[in-house]
């Protein structure tokens, strides 16, 4: 394997990072999108899960900076830890650096979700990126849920969003990622800055889904029938798991069936043993419930039981 | 000595090479049934768009690291950049696309005694991974295979857009010189571009080619 492209041990990887933002004094100061100057702000937060008998326990939740977790939830019982993550400040400003890690050992399950839409605000012309990077690691034997709320890119950001999954044989992921351009309630336009987006997922260190989405205002991208077709929300759904052509069929079939459903909005494949699902429009709540739909619908069929939904998104 | 390079790269590129690309569209089709392409210089743009934001950004450079890696021998990264590649195609179409293009290439390949036609990759080998062999073997430079690799490409959307849209010959010649001034920039990138800048994600694309999928009546396979 190129040297280039070997999987990023996050454990390593959040090592530096902390070095580095140890050097800076910004870490300490409180953060605001007022008093933020052209510096970089790090917030990380590392999960461990491992499995006590039958119960998925929260070994450590490492932080620093705003990034927290509540107490895990088990509102299906003790095999599946739900996790709320938690980023107070609310979105990240000019500079900003989340690392968002997890790591499940052996015979866990758990699902992580956030308690509101994720934001990343203007960035005023500055020259630095506002950057999100997700690192997962599932050992054998483990289901991990990641079903955030969208993420809102103001007009004018910089953002960089980076997703990053490591499984193993018989590891299960379903994850979802929701981009909405330009503020939804405001009716903003996404006609300055970019956000470049990708998700990769390896299975035994091998290649197994990667996309790469480089959205930047004012692109041929972004008016083209083949690129976004000047819609606001972008949504890719990944499982893996393996759906016949007519659970396929009949998937698509209950998605239209959803009051408000604009068919032309939505798409679903089935690539080797990686389900997708696309949602390309200009309905972000509608994304979410359609992809809410979607994990219904298939969690019997990747994890062998019935979604429960987290509490958190009733607020 | 003679030099067979010139000819061995046409050999490549023909529409005769019987690896069976003339029976896909990459979701042209579905964009001509949706009526995407239906106002002037649509389908210029349909094309233009895929070759420089997909294929350069994809194809092209993962061909180079193909031709880099055969040149090498070194068979653990043409395996690693064979997952890569199969792992950013879009829909189960365009891998399915891939892997029977990849293994008529392979047969063929194998049948005119290329050496390492016959090495097994852990997946369905690439299209672009065989082209990069043969390339190599034939002795023609990266530069050269890789415009050869675009206009294959570029000719064979072209095809396809006489029978989907349909387009007249004379409108096809007229709209494949214009839109091969593109690939000389577009290899230009892809030889540049950083390892961690490889992939694509056109969301439009990637729609039409899962609808494609599901097209009621369709000329192109999927």
């Amino acid at each position: 394997m190129p040297a280039s492209l070997v999987p990023v041990d996050p454990v390593t990887y959040l090592e530096k990072a902390k070095q580095e933002s140890r050097s800076s004094a910004a870490v300490t100061e409180p953060v605001s999108p007022s008093t933020i100057g052209e510096r970089q702000w790090l917030a990380s937060i590392a999960l461990q899960f491992s499995a006590r008998e039958d119960k998925t326990v929260l070994l450590q939740a490492k932080h620093q900076g705003p990034l927290r977790v509540q107490r895990p939830f088990y509102p299906e019982g003790p095999a599946c830890c739900h996790i709320y993550l938690l980023h107070p400040p609310g979105g990240m400003v000019i500079g900003d650096r989340l690392l968002i890690s997890a790591e499940l050992a052996e015979n866990t399950q758990a699902l992580i979700t956030t308690p509101s839409a994720g934001k990343i605000y203007g960035a005023k012309g500055s020259a630095l990126v506002q950057s999100q990077q997700v690192e997962f690691s599932l050992a054998e034997n483990t289901v991990l849920e990641w079903l955030p709320q969208e993420t809102i890119v103001f007009n004018g950001a910089r953002g960089r969003l980076q997703t990053r999954v490591h499984l193993q044989s018989n590891s299960c992921y379903a994850g979802w990622d929701i981009v909405r351009l330009g503020r939804a309630a405001s009716g903003e336009r996404f006609v300055q800055g970019e956000c470049l987006q990708s998700l990769e997922v390896y299975r035994s260190g091998r290649p197994l889904f990667i996309e790469r989405n480089r959205i930047v205002a004012g692109s041929k991208l972004q008016a083209s029938v083949w690129g976004l077709n000047n819609k606001n929300t972008l949504g890719t759904f990944i499982v893996t798991v393996s759906l016949s052509r007519t659970d396929i069929d009949e998937l698509i079939e209950s998605v239209e069936a959803l009051s408000g459903c604009v068919a032309s909005d939505w798409s679903m494949t089935q690539k080797n043993d990686v389900f997708i699902a696309r949602y390309l429009g200009d309905d972000v709540s509608f994304c979410r419930r359609g992809f809410e739909h979607i994990w219904n619908s298939l969690r019997p069929a990747f994890k062998n039981s019935a979604a429960v939904r987290p509490r958190i998104w009733n607020t | 000595m003679q030099n067979y390079r010139l000819l061995h790269l046409m050999h490549l590129v023909s529409p005769a090479l019987p690896v069976g690309a003339y029976a896909y569209s990459q979701g042209q089709e579905y964009a001509v049934d949706a009526g995407w392409l239906v106002a002037d210089g649509a389908l210029e743009d349909w094309i233009a768009g895929i070759l420089e934001n997909s294929f350069a950004y994809l194809d092209l450079p993962l061909l180079k690291r193909f031709y880099c890696a055969w040149q090498a021998g070194d068979l653990v990264a043409v395996n690693y950049w064979n997952d890569y590649l199969r792992a950013s195609r879009e829909t189960h179409e365009l891998l399915l696309e891939d892997e029977q293009l990849g293994v008529a290439l392979q047969r063929l390949l194998v049948s005119l005694e290329i050496d390492g036609a016959e090495n097994k990759c852990s997946a369905a080998p690439c299209f672009a991974n065989l082209f990069a062999l043969v390339g190599l073997r034939r002795e023609i430079p990266l530069e050269d295979l890789m415009q050869g690799f675009a206009w294959s490409w570029l000719e064979n959307q072209i095809a396809a857009a006489t029978k989907a849209v349909p387009l007249g010959q004379t409108h096809a010649q007229k709209l494949i010189t214009k839109l091969m001034v593109l690939i000389p920039p577009a290899c230009d990138l892809a030889l540049e571009l950083p390892d961690e800048q490889l992939g694509v994600g056109l969301p439009g694309l990637s729609m039409a080619s899962a609808k494609h999928e599901r097209q009621y009546s369709r000329l192109f396979r999927s």
